[in-house]
């Protein structure tokens, strides 16, 4: 069986959390199982947080690529191409 | 003369893992507010992962951030506005990496009961002894967020990834007087 997930809330106000009706969860903290949209919307920002990585990780090989080849190029004395050359710190 | 104190508001160490944790109520007596962290992430493949910050529930396009990172390997620079969150880089050891370690996490939020936009800086940093370049990360973060309502609730979560047990969270209030 998979475990509902669940969010923490801390209620930071100094106050008597039982009785102050103030306090919306009555407790110094509370564990909260998350409705069906949350479980949805965690699900997408998940899902969209690993294609954000996914294609991070594609662009830093491609300019780890560019400035291998740029490297190699400058050891051996051959001309740069544009995108090599503005991997370069000057 | 004035000193300057520092005052432990809540905390929260994870006893089960969770989604989010959020600060509620936070009283509005202090100037500055500061959140130290140190957290993990149990269901993202990755071996970092990036946890998000968001205020009094406002998940509009109002967070704009400029992060410096780097990976032991390579360093880089992205600048992005009109984002829904804040956003650290860095943060959480992802399940990759090696078993029981935790990342390092700090947010330093001025003026929070300001009825004007806030800035803040962050960083963060994932250490562990795995020999695969990239799965340890480090970064800082500048951020800027265009709500103009004072801060009274803070939510931190993993985008929607699930934080682990043992995991920690510290709000503190800074008073210059």
């Amino acid at each position: 069986m998979t475990e509902t997930p669940t969010k923490v809330i801390v209620c930071c106000a100094e106050h008597d959390h039982a009785n102050d009706p103030a306090c919306e969860i009555k407790a110094d903290s509370v564990i909260v199982p998350l409705t069906a949209d949350e479980i949805a919307a965690n699900e997408a920002a998940a899902a969209q947080a690993q294609a954000d990585a996914d294609a991070r990780a594609k662009e830093q090989a491609a300019l780890d690529a560019l400035k291998a080849s740029a490297k190699a190029k400058l050891v051996a004395g051959q001309p740069l191409t544009s995108e090599e050359a503005d991997t370069l710190v000057i | 003369m004035a000193s300057a104190t520092m005052t432990l508001i809540a905390s929260q160490v994870l006893g089960s893992s969770a989604s989010s944790v959020t600060f509620s109520s936070i009283p509005q007596t202090y100037k500055d507010l500061k959140i130290i962290s140190s957290t993990r992430d149990i269901s993202s493949g990755n071996p970092s992962s990036n946890m998000t910050v968001q205020f009094n529930g406002d998940a509009t396009t109002k967070y704009s951030q400029t992060i410096l990172r780097g990976n032991g390997g390579s360093a880089s620079a992205v600048q992005g506005g009109s984002y829904t969150y804040w956003l650290n880089y860095v943060i959480s050891s992802g399940s990759a990496s090696t078993a029981n370690t935790f990342g390092s996490e700090e947010f330093y939020i001025p003026n929070y009961i300001s009825s004007t936009t806030k800035q803040s800086f962050s960083f963060g940093a994932g250490e562990n002894n795995s020999s695969t370049a990239g799965n340890q990360w480090i970064g800082i973060v500048a951020n800027y967020y265009q709500g103009t309502s004072p801060i009274t609730s803070i939510t931190l979560d993993l985008n929607g990834n699930t934080i682990s047990t043992n995991s920690s969270f510290y709000l503190y209030g800074i008073k210059n007087s």
